[in-house]
């Protein structure tokens, strides 16, 4: 348990001390902060695969606790960030001088930032959850704007009136559901709560709050322009573990108390997941910016997470399995995309895809960590997409509802579809002129690092695949252990 | 639970998202973001007025949202500095 406080505590320690160092040793004390962090966070991992679940649980009056959950899905969420967090930071370290400086404001937002996710990843009460998703979108949005032109500040206003519109939900719906079960507490919900008025309207308002921050189609309104209007180091955090937090707060909601979904939630759940797929995907063939497209690539790989309830309501093992190695091998993935975009688009012509022509030949290693990094995103073997999408398939067919493989089949195919877009035009030849020259940006390599950390996922799998059941959720269907 | 107090709690709060949906200026979305708030804080305390630990929980949540929605008329007024216009960063976007 002391490893679980210390994946909390230390990324915060982190923020508090680049505040108070001198401006000239905020880099290194916040390379030191995330890689202790890091290490900490695989620590936990490790312990928690080895040893079993553990549950840090301070009770007070009236049903109310602070409750932080050791188990699979949170340490191996808590890892991914860990991983994330220590490649982003080396990457905005090393993207100091001719890259718009993000400034001394960016390691504390960073580190806070870190530090709430990882509370959000193992909160198991409505109360610890819903003040960490403000600490979660304060940091967020200030680390968004912090670019400081006009169109982030007007994204960054729609990010957090959407986040504020949320939370505000889910506090409505965690004081319907406070009154109806008297605990605050996951884990305490009573069976059948979201049968009664009170305990359904309160369990649909956390549900809807929790969709607006993930964000699910049709509630994803402001991703697009919020991400892709970030600073460079900045967007792969966002869209790679930020998303991730409403997403592992949902699972609990709905699976870790005795209030499972009905299967009519579950499948509603499921059909906007493949309505997102599919909108994301279609948005991100027609957008003609590059960080666009990537931002409406998480909306679709966002969907692909949300074929978990239906199947796992079905009983499905694979699909629990399918769904928390979807978050894990989307962050790293995703991330690693991104940063080889920052990298592209500090040496193109503009930030349109077109305007990727000779990319390849100025930044061949950035390219090829795209390219890695896509094989993950499309779901191609080895990597640790393949193992999310493999067992979604495994699960649609055990539970007979094969419609979700139709979905993971057709949306591989628009996700190749977009992404060999940008790959194809990093080929083309550039305008005429002098020969490009491969450009010395050290940035390519970390981009290309964390691709292949996301490749080897899908090499070696098992460990994470028996971390994710370790706890997992019992449900009426038959899964869980 | 005090049905009536809920009721009134609801109501602000949908009146407040009704505000912040139909808003097209920065002022009414963060009035309608507040209304909210205060629509869910009152339904919260109205679940056990007699109780101390709801007030506690109340307040602390309450402080929080207050922080919020002054963070989201500084981001507004920073935002109008630069020269906000109408919304049309998704036609510039896509």
């Amino acid at each position: 348990m002391g490893l679980l406080a210390l994946a909390i505590g230390m990324p915060l320690v982190g923020a508090c001390l680049t505040v108070f160092v001198p401006a000239r040793r905020q880099e290194l004390t916040a390379i030191a902060a995330a890689g202790t962090s890091a290490v900490v966070a695989l620590a936990l991992a490790v312990q928690v695969w080895r040893d079993g679940p553990s549950v840090l649980t301070a009770r007070g009056p009236a049903g109310v606790a602070l409750v932080l959950m050791g188990d699979g899905m949170a340490a191996a969420l808590i890892a991914m960030a860990g991983v994330v967090g220590l490649f982003v930071t080396v990457f905005a370290a090393l993207g100091q001088g001719p890259e718009p400086a993000v400034g001394a404001r960016y390691w504390p937002l960073l580190l806070l930032l870190w530090a709430a996710a990882n509370a959000v990843f193992a909160a198991g009460d409505l109360l610890s959850i819903y003040l960490l998703f403000e600490l979660v979108a304060l940091t967020a949005v200030a680390l968004a704007v912090l670019g400081g032109d006009r169109r982030a500040l007007v994204a960054g206003m729609r990010y957090f009136y959407a986040e504020l519109a949320a939370s505000a939900t889910f506090l409505l719906g965690v004081a319907l559901v406070w009154a109806d079960a008297g605990t605050v507490v996951l884990a305490d919900l009573p069976p059948g709560m979201a049968t009664t008025t009170s305990g359904g309207v309160g369990m649909a308002l956390m549900t809807v709050g929790l969709l607006v921050k993930v964000p699910l189609v049709p509630l994803h309104f402001w991703l697009p322009a919020a991400h892709s209007l970030a600073p460079g180091p900045v967007s792969p955090f966002l869209s790679a573990v930020v998303v991730k937090t409403a997403f592992a707060v949902l699972v609990r909601l709905w699976f870790v108390g005795s209030s499972e979904p009905t299967a009519g939630v579950a499948q509603l759940l499921g059909a906007l997941g493949a309505l997102a797929v599919v909108w994301g995907s279609v948005n991100a063939l027609r957008a003609a910016q590059l960080k666009v497209l990537i931002a409406h690539s998480t909306v679709a790989q966002i969907g692909f997470m949300f074929l978990l309830p239906p199947m796992l309501l079905a009983g499905s093992w694979d699909a629990w399995s399918g769904g928390v190695v979807q978050a894990v091998a989307h962050a790293l993935a995703k991330a690693a995309a991104l940063m080889a975009a920052a990298v592209f688009l500090r040496h193109a012509a503009g930030d349109t895809v077109a305007d990727l022509a000779g990319t390849a030949a100025r930044c061949p290693v950035a390219t090829f960590a795209f390219g890695m990094a896509g094989l993950s995103l499309v779901g191609l073997p080895p990597s640790g997409g393949f193992v999310a999408k493999w067992h979604f398939l495994v699960a649609s067919f055990q539970t007979g509802q094969w419609w979700w493989a139709l979905v993971i089949v057709v949306g591989s195919l628009l996700t190749a579809s977009y992404l060999m877009r940008v790959v194809k035009q990093t080929f083309a030849p550039s305008a005429p002129g002098p020969d490009p020259v491969p450009v010395r940006d050290h940035r390519q390599l970390v981009a290309l690092a964390l691709a292949l950390v996301a490749l080897g996922l899908g090499l070696r799998p098992t460990e994470l695949l028996e971390l994710v059941q370790v706890g997992a959720p019992m449900v009426a269907g038959g899964a869980g252990s | 639970v005090n049905v009536a107090v809920v009721s009134i709690g609801v109501g602000l709060f949908a009146v407040g998202l009704a505000v912040t949906f139909a808003g097209v200026r920065s002022r009414p979305r963060v009035l309608g973001l507040a209304g909210m708030a205060a629509g869910a804080l009152v339904v919260l305390v109205a679940s056990d007025p007699s109780n101390p630990t709801v007030w506690a929980v109340a307040v602390t949540t309450g402080a929080t949202l207050a922080g919020l929605v002054w963070f989201a008329t500084l981001l507004a007024r920073w935002a109008a500095e630069r020269g906000e216009g109408p919304a049309t960063l998704d036609d510039e976007l896509v």
